[in-house]
């Protein structure tokens, strides 16, 4: 059996691993780091609803690691189909900084958008502020995308 | 692409014409009022300040009409337009309805009255309703709800459980031989509700015994009749609905005078504006002094005018070198949509040049090569020229559009580039994966060559930046400034670039092979030139050096920079891959009708989700490329805004 497996596909199915560790890695990040910022946002919502739109961008920032996954994966799904066990291995490896910076960088981008919704709830008006302070950390989930689409292309 | 020039402007005048001649610039809208300051020597001349009553006063019609105003708004049937803007009105009309206002407040507090009335009807239909739930159990009892006894009878309300069965009680009393008869009203799925009569003789041994089985003593204080209280509670309940919708109906009615109670609300807007200015100008016993900012294009007009109607004395002139005035921004089209976003990280300061116009451009570059779908690009210009035409806008809602408008247009340039339509939605439809739209290639089929061309945008933008950092100086007359702030930097940094060029992927071999080597030629002289002239500000041969050597650490921060613009390459394959995986998705059904259905569905809801999300992100990474990378080389803002004293309302305009 693990001779079979060796012999034939193993590469492809290692690749299936590989987007699945991206994309669960990057999207459960991503999930947490919403979700963080949500609740505090539903907070200050509660005390005044006009203040959804600025909230709900500050929130949205850090689902974009959820998207960085989602296309290396998909990218690593597209090369499926008659791998060799090296490249197999290489696609994994390919995933994991869209994966782990992913999963790191969404969450803690999602504190920071914490702290800026608290900005929001004193002045909206510096919204703009606090969604530049939150994009500092994004810098690095999207040179991990770039880093994994660069290296899922040379596979 | 300016910020407008403006002059200092100093009106003396007669006391008995100040009020006419505020209302008078009011009107006109175009003189920024400064607060003037009293010199000591003058502290018994002149006086400043207004009267806090008065103010408190208009406060206070203000807060009542802008409340009725909500409700009239909520009880107003006339078609509201999708984009709020002010109502133009003939200054004649507008003067002919505030000789009214003390009607219109008298309509307001009646607004508000009727609509209190309202809620208060309410909570009486609610305190009825919830007294004919109560009753209802009782509906059957004949006799007086609160009658506690006749006159040898004690009359007991209440509840036995449910499963208790009367045959229980009533052979129990029977056999006890107590004086006392238990009548079941009616039950519910928990409770059987009686009526007890004890005769008065003895109270205590039945109470006893019922006590036993559970009973519960209800008491009410109703009085009447239950079967006829509710009838009655009803009849009041179907008066007070006549009531409320009497109510509504003449809320309604005064609805129809939305529009006047505005126009009054607004009034009241423009005498606080002009009450609180006297906060800012002297007054003396006779004359009062006005100092502001006025643009240099209104002085000659202003200044007649101001001649012609009133005894004044009128001083005008430039301000001085070292003197900050308020900063107004002219532009055109382009120039004008993207302030909104500038203005946001700051105001330019006004010595320094707008860099609305150069923002605008690169704004929409970004936002269309992240956004980077044709498709999504022709909706969104479609929708916002349409939106532009068709809908009378307010100035700050206006220039966002006019941004969108752009930055669709980009977006359908970028992504016409691209080949990208709705992602791949054409090989789709045609089925042929083969078929490559693309006007210059496909970023999802060679990444590495859109990264080398993110970077190369990079470096132009700040290069640009760093030239607009010259122009400032130019503006400022600092010519050496201007030349050695710009150009060393350009020279050490192309430098770097060379001698990095055969790391960036996707860049011609024969590009680095002529590159690399005159990057490691003139790197150590780019980088000498830096040496010797960034340190020059410092004091000291040692400060001099030092602050030349510091400088290289601005290398890094180029570096960094410059990586950052592969955003561009990343959201823009993101748009794309996600545009392809739902056209995908969507196209598994096949051309049949089933699937023709799906595909739309799928279409419709997945190009929606991935545009909005999309553009979102475009907006705000666009929005960081301008702020952290571009406006960080040059700009210096703290610039105060432009704010005459002008006719500062909410829902009216005054056209004359």
């Amino acid at each position: 059996m693990f001779k079979y497996v060796l012999e034939n596909n193993l590469g492809d199915v290692l690749a299936i691993i590989g987007a699945a560790l991206c994309f669960l890695l990057a999207g459960s990040g991503a999930a947490k780091g919403v979700s963080m910022a949500g609740k505090v946002g539903s907070g200050v919502i509660a005390e005044d609803s006009s203040k959804f739109v600025p909230v709900m961008i500050l929130e949205a920032l850090p689902s974009t690691q959820g998207i960085y996954g989602f296309v290396v994966a998909f990218l690593i799904i597209g090369k499926v189909g008659g791998l060799s066990l090296e490249q197999g291995f290489s696609l994994i490896i390919a995933g994991l900084p869209a994966g782990v910076v992913g999963l790191i960088s969404a969450i803690f981008q999602g504190q920071v958008a914490v702290a800026s919704i608290g900005i929001v709830a004193k002045r909206s008006a510096d919204m703009v502020k606090g969604v530049v302070l939150t994009l500092m950390v994004e810098l690095f989930a999207i040179f991990a995308l770039l880093i994994s689409i660069l290296m899922v292309g040379k596979v | 692409m300016a910020v407008v020039s403006m002059k200092k402007i100093c009106i003396t005048g007669l006391l008995k014409e100040k009020k006419p001649m505020l209302s008078f610039l009011q009107k006109r809208g175009v003189v920024d009022i400064q607060d003037m300051p009293i010199d000591s020597e003058y502290e018994n001349v002149f006086t400043k300040g207004y009267d806090k009553n008065s103010e408190a006063e208009i406060d206070s019609k203000m807060a009542l009409l802008s409340k009725a105003i909500s409700v009239l708004e909520e009880y107003d049937e006339s078609k509201k337009p999708l984009f709020k803007v002010r109502k133009d009105i003939d200054r004649q009309y507008y003067e002919s309805i505030t000789q009214y206002n003390d009607e219109f407040i008298g309509l307001a507090e009646k607004v508000i009255e009727t609509y209190n009335s309202i809620g208060d009807f309410r909570d009486e239909i609610n305190r009825l309703e919830n007294d004919i739930l109560t009753l209802t159990p009782w509906t059957d009892l004949d006799i007086p709800i609160n009658m506690s006894k006749t006159d040898k009878v004690n009359i007991v309300l209440g509840t036995i459980p449910e499963f208790v069965k009367p045959e229980t009680y009533t052979q129990a009393i029977d056999e006890k031989g107590l004086l006392c008869q238990v009548q079941e009203i009616s039950r519910d799925k928990n409770n059987a509700y009686v009526a007890t009569y004890i005769h008065e003789s003895d109270m205590q041994q039945p109470m006893h015994y019922l006590k036993s089985i559970d009973f519960n003593i209800l008491e009410y204080d109703f009085s009447g009749i239950p079967g006829r209280l509710i009838e009655e509670n009803k009849q009041t309940i179907s008066r007070l609905k006549v009531n409320i919708e009497n109510a509504k109906s003449s809320l309604k009615e005064y609805a129809l005078k939305t529009g006047e109670v505005q126009a009054v609300y607004d009034h009241f807007a423009i005498s606080k504006g002009l009450l609180t200015v006297d906060d800012l100008i002297l007054s003396g016993k006779y004359s009062f002094i006005i100092d502001g900012w006025i643009p240099e294009e209104k002085v000659e007009k202003t200044v007649g005018a101001l001649e012609k109607d009133f005894v004044c004395h009128v001083f005008v002139r430039d301000p001085h070198d070292d003197e900050e005035f308020p900063v107004l921004l002219k532009n055109g089209f382009l120039g004008d949509s993207v302030t909104g976003v500038t203005e946001m990280f700051s105001l330019p300061n006004c010595r320094e040049a707008d860099p609305n116009t150069v923002t605008a451009i690169f704004f929409a570059l970004f936002f269309g090569m992240m956004l980077s779908d044709a498709g999504y690009g022709l909706v969104m210009s479609v929708v916002c020229a349409v939106i532009l035409l068709k809908f009378k806008l307010e100035y700050a809602t206006a220039r966002f559009i006019k941004l969108m408008l752009i930055s669709g247009i980009a977006t359908i340039i970028v992504g016409a580039l691209y080949g990208s339509w709705f992602g791949d939605l054409i090989p789709t439809i045609l089925s042929d994966k083969s078929i490559n739209v693309a006007l210059w290639f496909d970023p999802i089929a060679d990444p590495n060559r859109l990264l080398m061309w993110s970077l190369i945008l990079g470096v132009i933008h700040i290069y640009v930046g760093y030239g607009m950092k010259g122009y400032n100086n130019i503006k400022k007359k600092k010519y050496l400034d201007a030349v050695l702030d710009v150009l060393p930097w350009y020279f050490f940094f192309t430098m770097a670039c060379f001698l990095v060029s055969s790391y960036i992927p996707s860049v011609p071999e024969n590009v680095y092979m002529t590159l690399t080597p005159i990057g490691k030629k003139l790197f150590p002289y780019s980088a000498a030139v830096i040496l010797l002239t960034q340190g020059r500000h410092k004091k000291g041969i040692f400060g001099k050096l030092f602050g030349g050597i510091a400088a290289f650490y601005d290398l890094i921060n180029f570096m960094g920079d410059v990586l950052s613009y592969s955003r561009l390459l990343a959201m823009g394959l993101a748009t794309g891959v996600i545009g392809s995986i739902i056209n995908q998705l969507g196209s598994a059904g096949g051309f049949t009708i089933p699937g023709i259905i799906t595909f739309t569905l799928v279409f419709v809801v997945g190009h929606g989700f991935n545009f909005a999300i999309n553009a979102l992100g475009a907006y705000v990474h666009s929005s960081r490329l301008q702020y952290i990378e571009f406006f960080n080389k040059f700009f210096e803002g703290g610039g105060v805004a432009y704010s005459p004293l002008f006719e500062d309302t909410k829902y009216i305009r005054i056209r004359e």
